[in-house]
């Protein structure tokens, strides 16, 4: 994805290398941002704020090869920062509309492409029983089809606790589609 | 649909709906145009990370935690200690190598009256005198030597009472019988 020789260069202070950084690197941070807040326009200001946090620390990058799990530890991080500073808001109840599209989503029937919009109320219906901790899990594992030990070094939770938060999750989810579908 | 077929359906739906990034340009201005503000590189973590970044590692902070459980554990053993041996050395004995004194509040008088039935023959670890009463002892006898000195003094500057004195002391060493 990154090149050793593009790091090197943002290394050495060059911005338009850097702009490269930043348009190859910002969709996996957006999508993983997107994922664990379900929203759009923040998962949009974690990617920016990540963004100036890779620039900052740039130089400390010893190989290219680590850059894609380094990025996910500093987006992940920063999204939990954000969901621990946020107060527990009030239980996503959704309206008829989205009710209705969050039952076709996950019915039988052909799934046609999902906009942004309807998949952060997805998101949103799914994962707002979860935990940071479980949320995190939950969408490296599941969704991000990442190992135990790469979800282990991008959290800095040990593998055991990995598989209990995932356990946990599953069942919340497992709960949640028991009790509405 | 069986309930595990619907987990799985909704996870491959999120797995399969990649959110979409739009305005990307956005996000790269807005990056370029706060580090142009002065974001600075840093080759090496800065102060704050060096001197807190270990609470990252994960077994450095299992350890500190162990640790300092241990020490608040030794903190309580050390009290529990400290105020054993301060109740020990409240019950201990003071010797003075003829007579011993034991210091503990309780019987005191009992002990007294004991030391006045034998006529004041106390033996060796059988008087009981609590600290306070050997602090007044004390005292008063330091008391009482500062009086004495003061009566020598006076005695000293009038003769006729000099005199007095030591005719009397005299009459009385005449008197006393040999033993």
């Amino acid at each position: 994805m990154i090149e050793q020789k593009l790091i090197e260069e943002c290394g050495k202070g060059d911005l338009s290398a850097f702009r490269i950084v930043i348009r190859e690197a910002s969709p996996f941070a957006f999508s993983v941002a997107f994922r664990i807040l379900g929203d759009q326009e923040l998962a949009k200001d974690m990617v920016q704020e990540t963004m100036v946090t890779v620039w900052q620390k740039l130089k400390m990058i010893k190989s290219a090869g680590s850059f894609k799990t380094w990025l996910y530890r500093i987006v992940v991080n920063k999204c939990n920062d954000h969901l621990r500073k946020k107060s527990r808001g009030s239980e996503f109840r959704p309206d008829e509309r989205t009710w209705a599209l969050i039952s076709n989503t996950i019915s039988d029937q052909p799934q046609s492409e999902i906009e942004n919009a309807e998949l952060e109320n997805l998101i949103t219906f799914f994962v707002q029983k979860l935990s940071p901790k479980q949320r995190t899990v939950f969408i490296l594992s599941e969704i991000e089809e990442m190992s135990h030990d790469e979800i282990s070094e991008v959290t800095g939770i040990s593998k055991p606790l990995v598989k209990a938060n995932l356990h946990y999750a599953r069942k919340r989810i497992a709960g949640l589609l028991a009790k509405y579908f | 649909m069986e309930m595990n077929d619907k987990y799985k359906r909704v996870v491959g739906i999120l797995r399969s709906a990649r959110p979409r990034l739009t305005g990307i340009e956005n996000i790269e201005d807005n990056v370029i145009r706060t580090i142009r503000s002065g974001v600075k590189q840093r080759s090496f973590p800065d102060i704050f990370e060096i001197l807190f970044g270990w609470i990252y590692i994960r077994w450095i902070r299992y350890c500190m935690v162990s640790a300092s459980l241990l020490l608040l554990f030794f903190f309580i053993f050390q009290q529990t200690m400290i105020i054993r041996g301060i109740n020990n050395l409240n019950e201990r004995s003071i010797s003075n190598g003829n007579w011993k004194v034991i210091t503990s509040q309780e019987d005191f008088d009992e002990q007294l009256m004991i030391l006045k039935l034998n006529s004041y023959r106390f033996s060796k670890g059988n008087l009981e005198i609590p600290e306070k009463q050997m602090e007044q002892l004390l005292e008063s006898y330091t008391q009482l030597q500062d009086k004495y000195s003061d009566l020598v003094k006076i005695i000293e500057e009038d003769p006729v009472l000099k005199e007095y004195i030591e005719k009397k002391l005299g009459e009385s060493r005449k008197k006393k019988p040999n033993l």
